[in-house]
């Protein structure tokens, strides 16, 4: 009966994400016709010219921002209603991943009624070069996670940190950046050439086998959601 | 049933002590006053009690389970926090909504009641609200969750005089019809005085005082007068707190009224009086 | 009623003290029913501990009785009781306290007399 207390937190966390998501596809909505209209009245001989692509992409940025977003008001929300961190982490969890996969199908749907409009590929068809609904959904699927995961994490660790570690872990990444590639320089270690490789690795770039890449997308969501535990588990409540 | 027990509960942050070494029973069932001056430590305690914040050495228990991270001791508490942590744009509505799916026995009928008898228009978002309206709200959302313990911390902040009236009232009538453990943080001693069974006053992150109301008035007195007669009662007794206005004197005295102290007052000329909740924690509390 | 939280007197004796005075003026009738513990305590936004206390010590001596499931009453002969016992405290609570006024304001015995008797002195 008390696990319904995390049940609870996934319907939130579900319907927090989703509303954000409106949003989103709102503008997509706005933009699409947009463009139609565009195709319609610049086609040369009855045919279209011209493409739409990228609306995968900034999905996963949209994505990574609503991530960071609906954790401070959930957790805030869920500790009104004294709910345990716990339940808060495995609800969330629950969550992002229902929230993810509803997304994914949506978008395929989505996709393949603007094709009929004009000449669209999706984010997946235009990597790995395949016309295959159900490796879509998948992918399309562990990216949305990753995404969701990763501004989660992202989220939490700056609700944690005061004012001034704050702008600091802003900086941080630049640095490291800037650091790493200097000493990739001076060492010829070629570290980002080989991060380059591990990422092609990754998202089965050179085979181009889309459920490769789903998986490796889920195991990488799988590590990142669990680094998010220990930053909860003892998270203090803010003002 | 809901016995609350702190365990040498400390709390401390980088340079402050917020809380030292607080060890503290209450029964379940009563009314609780918890007084402190500002910063004393009355929130800090409530956050501890709540799994909001984790102490730095101790445990608080719920009918001897621990609170840290157990939904099963936590949804019986609710917590009326001064934060404002429901989300803006929420309407009334869809925030009792929640509060029925977190706490199951969250009776929606009174809630509603309660926003007519406090004209809380409950189509109303959290963020159109004012002050007033926003404890008032949060304070409905309490008194109907039906948990079995009730933490309200400065409930009655931003309301009108009749507001007031009203929630204390409401929170009585509750309390009778359905016995609970209730502990209300407050500074508006005065107006809350009756209402209290227990006090347990917090002074600089140390627990001083824990009695029934009752007990602790009759524990002390004041006695008023010519400033040097005042001395002379004062030599030998425990005293804390004292006022001058020219020769006349008033000093808050830590003892009983009795025979013996009655007659030494009437041969001085001194009077003797009782203190009001609000004087006595204003003594025990300044430095 | 009304309760004073200022006064001296602890609140559930002046609790007491209304419902003794409402019994005299004939509010409570004696077989009759008072007001509910619940009730006093909402009405004056007291504890409803501090209520019981007050109706317990009436009904200690005698002035109330508890009907199970039902309510507080108003004794039989609960009347007399209370004057006679205002009529016992009546030296203490009154005299006492006049004649010290007295000596305060240098009033004699003979002052106190005359001013029962016609008026002022």
């Amino acid at each position: 009966m008390l696990r319904s207390q995390n049940l609870k937190v996934s319907k939130l966390v579900f319907k927090e994400i989703l509303n954000a998501i409106k949003y989103y596809y709102g503008i997509i909505a706005i933009i699409s016709i947009f463009f139609t209209g565009i195709f319609y009245y610049t086609a040369k001989n009855g045919s279209i010219e011209g493409s739409v692509n990228g609306f995968g992409f900034s999905a996963l940025i949209f994505l990574f921002f609503t991530g960071m977003g609906f954790f401070k008001s959930s957790f805030g929300f869920t500790q009104a209603n004294n709910v345990s961190r716990r339940s808060f982490y495995s609800g969330a969890i629950i969550g992002v991943v229902a929230a993810s996969g509803a997304m994914a199908v949506f978008e395929v749907i989505l996709n393949n009624v603007l094709r009929l409009f004009m000449p669209y590929e999706s984010l997946m068809e235009m990597i790995y070069i395949r016309k295959d609904i159900f490796a879509d959904i998948l992918w399309s699927f562990t990216c949305f996670c990753l995404s969701l995961s990763i501004g989660w994490l992202v989220g939490m660790i700056l609700y944690r940190l005061e004012g001034k570690i704050k702008t600091l872990l802003l900086v941080i990444p630049f640095l490291t950046v800037a650091v790493v590639g200097v000493i990739d320089e001076i060492f010829s270690l070629n570290i980002y050439y080989n991060i380059y490789l591990l990422l092609i690795r990754l998202l089965s770039l050179v085979d181009l086998n889309p459920y490769v890449a789903a998986m490796n997308l889920m195991l990488m969501s799988v590590l990142v959601i669990g680094l998010c535990f220990p930053i909860i588990k003892r998270m203090p409540l803010r003002g | 049933m809901s016995l609350i027990e702190f365990k040498g509960i400390s709390k401390y942050y980088k340079e402050t002590k917020a809380l030292d070494n607080v060890n503290l029973t209450l029964e379940p069932n009563k009314i609780f006053g918890l007084l402190g001056r500002n910063g004393a430590g009355k929130t800090t305690l409530l956050n501890l009690l709540t799994n909001k914040i984790f102490p730095t050495t101790g445990e608080i228990t719920l009918d001897g389970a621990t609170v840290f991270e157990n939904d099963a001791a936590l949804k019986n508490m609710f917590y009326m926090m001064e934060r404002r942590l429901y989300p803006e744009n929420l309407s009334i509505k869809e925030i009792f909504k929640w509060s029925k799916a977190f706490y199951p026995e969250f009776d929606g009928e009174y809630a509603y009641s309660l926003c007519e008898k406090f004209k809380l228009n409950p189509k109303k978002r959290v963020k159109e609200l004012s002050t007033g309206y926003e404890s008032i709200f949060k304070a409905i959302i309490a008194l109907a969750s039906n948990a079995k313990v009730l933490i309200f911390d400065e409930p009655v902040l931003g309301l009108d005089a009749n507001h007031r009236d009203l929630f204390y009232k409401e929170l009585l009538a509750n309390y009778n019809e359905k016995p609970k453990t209730i502990i209300i943080s407050t500074h508006l001693i005065e107006e809350i005085e009756g209402v209290l069974e227990e006090v347990i006053i917090i002074k600089e992150g140390k627990l001083i005082m824990r009695k029934p109301v009752a007990d602790l008035l009759t524990s002390a007195h004041t006695v008023s007068g010519e400033a040097s007669k005042v001395d002379v009662y004062l030599k030998g007794r425990n005293s804390a707190g004292e006022e001058m206005i020219g020769k006349f004197k008033s000093v808050t005295v830590l003892e009983e009224v009795n025979t013996i102290n009655k007659t030494m007052a009437k041969e001085l000329g001194l009077e003797l009086s009782k203190v009001e909740l609000q004087k006595l924690f204003i003594s025990l509390t300044n430095i | 009623m009304f309760l004073d939280f200022n006064s001296d007197k602890p609140i559930y004796i002046q609790l007491a003290e209304a419902i003794e005075d409402n019994i005299l003026k004939g509010v409570f009738e004696e077989e009759g029913q008072i007001v509910s513990t619940t009730e006093i305590s909402v009405s004056f936004k007291i504890n409803p501990a501090t209520a019981g206390k007050g109706i317990n010590l009436l009904v200690d001596e005698g002035i109330l009785y508890k009907k199970r499931g039902v309510g507080m009453f108003v004794s039989i002969g609960a009347k007399e009781k209370i004057l006679q016992k205002r009529k016992e405290g009546f030296y203490e609570s009154f005299i006492l306290t006049l004649l010290e006024e007295a000596s305060k304001l240098n009033i004699t015995k003979e002052d106190i007399i005359r001013m029962i008797e016609g008026g002022k002195a």
